[in-house]
């Protein structure tokens, strides 16, 4: 049994590997997360207020069972010490999939309680100005890729947590100018949010080209990892670029369409739509709360 | 740009560059070059290469004098089954010759000799090799052979562990690849585990050039 999914240096075979952190961090997210429900959620008032709720509980845990799934055997353990496509996969993963699908799944009334009024919201307010939140996920990735970092963090269970916790951060950063669940910590407009993550998009070019032209493995850990099949460390850090340009745009870019149609669609018929995020809706019903208006920064 | 996004970009900007410095070096054991710009570890007392006739993995006996004489010739002691580092040094030297032009590997040899005789037949070896270049040679023969072998070299004995409930045992070796040079037939370096596919390459060409005449 070992702690946290760590390079190792043991043959890889397809026996299930334990990791008591990653499951106490999963099971402790989602038992606080249904203590929270039954202990500070408001009453349902409505059936559509029902609905929502199911909605963002669903999100909620599938974005825990997604991480787990990224810090556990087989995808954990074969990307923290063997496959640096299936690392940067773990990264996609928790950066770009598990922290939006958090922040979907966080209430207005949870997000209040986690984000006091003060200091902890100042510095929300401040990330969720989209440049300094684009400054802060890049620096957190470049410096958890760059093989002088990577390789001594993911050589024991410790560092390799903190890479994978500190990517968690880097996304729920990244996310909170877009999907912000607090009205007080207002979402960048619509035209600006898809500029921000088209900028988010183009930015991973740099360290991806790193990977993808480099002529030899740039990372000790997965050139002297037992090899998993017949894959060569230059050929997977080659997928890895791939992976960290076309997986990651594919999604951003996803992201954008869909904010993009909502938008266009708020424009034709602007008396219906009072949000250009359908998920801040729950705001009107919400201790009859109208979120803060939209700002262009 | 805002008073508070500035301090931040110029952050990022000077970590990315720092990083971007720090990507050749990676690694907590990187070799550091001698004077003589050679990567491998200097052998405090260089050791002439055996005179010892092995079997190879075609079953073809194979003088290690005759054969690698006045030749770069790389030597590395593991045996077939093993699980970590036997096979992922010789992926990485087959990766190193796939990018050196074979006006270099031609005039290298690498040999695997193995530590486990008892299950390392021939034809054991040979499956083995298929997994690497077509140029490696793996070398099998009488354990005490072997033994005596390394004794020579300055190498460690192989340790044998006890077999699990499959028969399957882990056998102790040492790690690191020795090579000999041309000029002398000597071995003059050691490469130990951890060396990368960067190192190896940036040694065979220089050691293959002549590079380390000027050894001290």
């Amino acid at each position: 049994m070992e702690w946290w999914c760590a390079a190792t240096e043991q043959a890889w075979d397809w026996t299930p590997r334990f990791y008591l952190g990653s499951w106490l961090f999963t099971l402790s997210l989602l038992g606080a997360y249904a203590l929270a429900w039954r202990r500070l959620a408001p009453p349902v008032v409505s059936e559509e207020r029902r609905r929502r709720n199911r909605r963002k509980i669903t999100a909620f845990v599938v974005g825990a069972l997604v991480f787990h799934a990224s810090v556990d055997w087989p995808i954990g353990t074969l990307g923290a010490g063997y496959l640096a496509s299936v690392g940067m996969l773990r990264f996609i993963l928790i950066t770009l999939v598990v922290a939006p699908l958090l922040l979907k799944g966080t209430p207005v009334w949870l997000a209040r309680r986690l984000l006091p009024e003060g200091r902890v919201r100042d510095a929300a307010r401040m990330l969720a100005r989209g440049l300094p939140a684009l400054v802060i996920f890049n620096a957190i990735a470049l410096s958890t890729h760059a093989p002088a970092f990577a390789d001594p963090l993911l050589s024991s269970p410790v560092g390799a947590m903190v890479m994978d916790l500190s990517w968690l951060l880097g996304g729920l950063v990244l996310w909170m100018p877009v999907l912000s669940p607090l009205p007080e910590v207002p979402r960048l407009s619509t035209p600006v949010a898809m500029a921000y993550l088209f900028a988010q998009s183009v930015l991973p070019t740099i360290p991806a080209s790193f990977l993808t032209f480099a002529e030899y493995p740039l990372y000790s850990t997965f050139e002297l990892a037992p090899r998993v099949g017949t894959i060569d460390p230059t050929l997977d850090q080659r997928n890895a670029g791939l992976i960290m340009k076309i997986v990651a745009g594919f999604i951003l870019w996803g992201r954008i369409a869909v904010l993009w149609f909502r938008w266009a669609a708020s424009q034709e018929r602007p008396d219906e739509v009072t949000s250009p995020d359908l998920d801040f809706d729950e705001l009107l019903d919400e201790e009859g709360m109208r979120p803060a208006p939209e700002v262009d920064r | 740009m805002t008073m508070t996004a500035r301090p931040l970009a110029l952050a990022l900007a000077g970590l990315g560059l720092l990083l971007l410095a720090g990507c050749e070096t990676g690694g907590a054991d990187a070799l550091e070059a001698g004077q003589d710009g050679i990567l491998g570890v200097p052998l405090e007392e260089p050791v002439a290469k055996p005179d010892v006739v092995l079997t190879d993995h075609h079953g073809e006996p194979f003088d290690l004098r005759a054969e690698t004489d006045g030749e770069l010739t790389l030597a590395f002691f593991g045996y077939a089954s093993c699980p970590d580092i036997c096979p992922v040094h010789m992926a990485n030297l087959t990766s190193v010759f796939d990018r050196l032009p074979s006006t270099v590997t031609d005039r290298i040899n690498v040999l695997f000799v193995t530590t486990d005789p008892a299950r390392d037949t021939p034809e054991a070896l040979e499956g083995f090799m298929g997994s690497f270049d077509s140029d490696f040679v793996g070398l099998t023969g009488d354990l005490d052979e072997i033994v005596d072998l390394m004794t020579e070299l300055n190498l460690p004995r192989p340790v044998f562990e006890e077999p699990d409930d499959d028969g399957f045992y882990e056998v102790g070796h040492p790690a690191q690849v020795l090579a000999f040079l041309p000029d002398d037939d000597h071995a003059h370096y050691a490469y130990p585990w951890g060396t990368r596919q960067s190192d190896f390459t940036h040694d065979l060409r220089a050691l293959v050039d002549g590079a380390a005449a000027a050894r001290p």
